[in-house]
């Protein structure tokens, strides 16, 4: 098959993007194509304008293009809660939740497989915020997985020497979800977890 | 658990195969001559109970090689319940089971139970550790799917763990903390495993001694791979013990590059008179303990879940003696589950009130 070389390229390029495959990014390319200029310009504008411009905050590593960012900004958040994650992208899902307290990202894809270690985790910003007092409890929203479990594990350990009250998500029954049709494991789980009402 | 119908197609050499209520029976006998379908049919038993085939673990290999697809239906009872099941697999797609016509997980509670007896099992006793070890496991597994969570989480912290010992230095901090979680698993795991051989025991000794005509005295005893005293096994000093060990063996493990120590790496070891039986027991002492421990193990399961499995067995007449053929006939038709078993000859064999299929050419004659 030939294709011209600069489309060639661009398909190339498109498919380094993850869940792209070579279908997808051949569709891409040739719908970029079929767009007027002014809208490609637009795009790739956009591009190189968000990774000039966005950076992860020097407070909480969430991504901002103002440091702090808003969150930290923001003084009607309640300062004594913070939310521990480990991707900027895990922080959106937690906002849409209506979360009013602050966070702290790892900012790492903690992977044992890619040859990472514990060692190599910047925790110092964090601790530096438990060393105020401000911080009362430290709420661990991590991965049900091993990583998030080594990982959970490691920052309980950081967060107890201050003296903080640390807490995981719990994991359980999906909401819409049947007793009936939860797996063992799950239920059992979701029966540790339990909480008075 | 009993089979109530059973019907079986496209399945290996089997084109259609339908096993009505009145003709199964509690002991039923698949016979005929080598290659005409008889361990098919036990096959097709096997795999109802989700686990993959003990021939191949590719469900391709299974279906007619002239056909699609193969479809496997079972009316059977579990406990109280009437149950159906269905399995149809597709070339190249993904299995799908049906219970009572609703699509289930594999891992669903009243799914199929079984035992297996296959001729490689002889080698159970003297065998790799491995076997051993997957015999206790494929138990444990089926009983609880709690231990099969377990097993599954052990295997991946053990093997995080050993990338980390693969790299140059030994980071501390992250092998603490993996420490603590295989050492939690491992002490569940153990505990588990040795409630469950201290049971097999009780039972093996009576069966074997039915089966052989002779008062023998079977141990049955897990060997654990880190030294801890027979009185203080319970699940704190398991895990206790195991950090100890490990923190020991640490630099040893960081040479070797892998984990030393753990269930993975444990044993279980039959004694036959207070020998060593891998050692001093004779090629047919081993088969009849084998077959005596399959009985024991289908035994067993209904002490612990209320009901029976079922019992699959595979040319399995051929290992032993005239006198034990007939004696595990009897013991099979008088008991409480319900049997599957292949043969090739019974002409020599009292087989009254067994069903008898006589397999050729992927059908019954």
């Amino acid at each position: 098959m030939h294709f011209a070389r600069p489309l060639e390229k661009l398909i190339d390029e498109l498919q380094k993007l993850p869940t792209i495959g070579p279908k997808t990014a051949q569709r891409l390319a040739l719908y970029i194509l079929k767009t007027p200029e002014e809208e490609v310009r637009k795009l790739a504008e956009a591009i190189i304008d968000a990774k000039s411009r966005v950076f992860p905050c020097s407070r909480c590593g969430y991504l901002t293009d103002i440091d702090p960012c808003p969150i930290c900004r923001d003084e009607k958040r309640d300062k004594s809660i913070l939310c521990v994650a480990e991707e900027a992208g895990d922080i959106i899902a937690i906002e849409r939740t209506g979360f009013k307290g602050q966070y702290f990202v790892l900012n790492k894809d903690f992977n044992l497989m890619g040859h990472d270690d514990l060692g190599s985790l910047n925790i110092k910003p964090l601790e530096e915020r438990l060393k105020t007092g401000e911080v009362k409890e430290v709420i661990l929203a991590l991965n049900p997985d091993i990583d998030g479990e080594i990982l959970a594990r490691f920052l309980a350990g950081v967060v107890e020497k201050y003296g903080v009250k640390v807490t995981r998500l719990a994991h359980g029954i999906p909401v819409g979800g049947y007793i009936e049709f939860a797996d063992e494991i799950t239920l059992r789980r979701a029966i540790e977890g339990r909480r008075e009402i | 658990m009993k089979v109530k119908e059973l019907a079986v197609k496209n399945f290996r050499n089997i084109k259609e195969i339908l096993l009505p209520e009145e003709r199964l029976g509690n002991l039923n006998i698949f016979t005929g001559n080598n290659g005409q379908g008889k361990t098919n049919l036990l096959e097709a038993l096997y795999i109802l109970s989700g686990n993959s085939s003990f021939r191949s673990p590719n469900y391709d290999h299974l279906v007619n090689y002239e056909k699609e697809y193969f479809n496997i239906n079972a009316k059977y009872t579990a406990g109280e319940k009437d149950l159906e099941i269905g399995l149809t697999y597709t070339r190249s797609k993904s299995k799908e089971i049906f219970l009572n016509r609703k699509k289930i997980r594999s891992k669903h509670p009243y799914i199929p139970k079984v035992v297996l007896f296959i001729p490689d099992d002889l080698y159970l006793i003297k065998g790799s550790p491995g076997r051993r070890r997957n015999f206790i496991d494929f138990m444990l597994k089926q009983i609880s799917a709690e231990y099969a969570y377990l097993i599954e989480e052990y295997g991946k912290i053990l093997k995080k763990r050993n990338l980390m010992l693969k790299k140059e230095a030994i980071r501390d901090k992250t092998l603490n903390i993996l420490d603590g979680m295989l050492t939690e698993k491992a002490a569940l795991i153990i505990m588990q495993r040795i409630n469950l051989i201290n049971m097999l025991e009780k039972e093996v000794r009576d069966i074997y001694s039915f089966l052989n005509k002779e008062e023998a005295d079977i141990k049955i005893k897990y060997a654990l791979s880190f030294p801890i005293p027979d009185e203080k096994v319970n699940i704190s000093t398991l895990k206790a013990r195991m950090a100890e060990e490990l923190i020991k063996i640490r630099n040893q493990e960081g040479m070797r590059k892998t984990t030393l120590l753990g269930p993975h790496l444990d044993d279980i070891n039959f004694y036959y008179n207070n020998k060593l039986a891998r050692f001093f027991s004779s090629q047919g002492q081993q088969r009849n303990l084998v077959v005596a421990l399959k009985i024991a193990e289908a035994q067993t399961f209904c002490r612990i879940r209320g009901f029976y499995p079922l019992f699959l067995l595979d040319e399995v007449l051929s290992e032993l003696d005239y006198e034990r053929r007939n004696l595990l006939l009897k013991y099979l038709g008088e008991a409480e589950f319900q049997t599957f078993m292949t043969a090739v000859n019974i002409d020599d064999i009292d087989v009254k009130g067994a069903a008898v299929f006589n397999v050729k050419d992927g059908s019954i004659v």
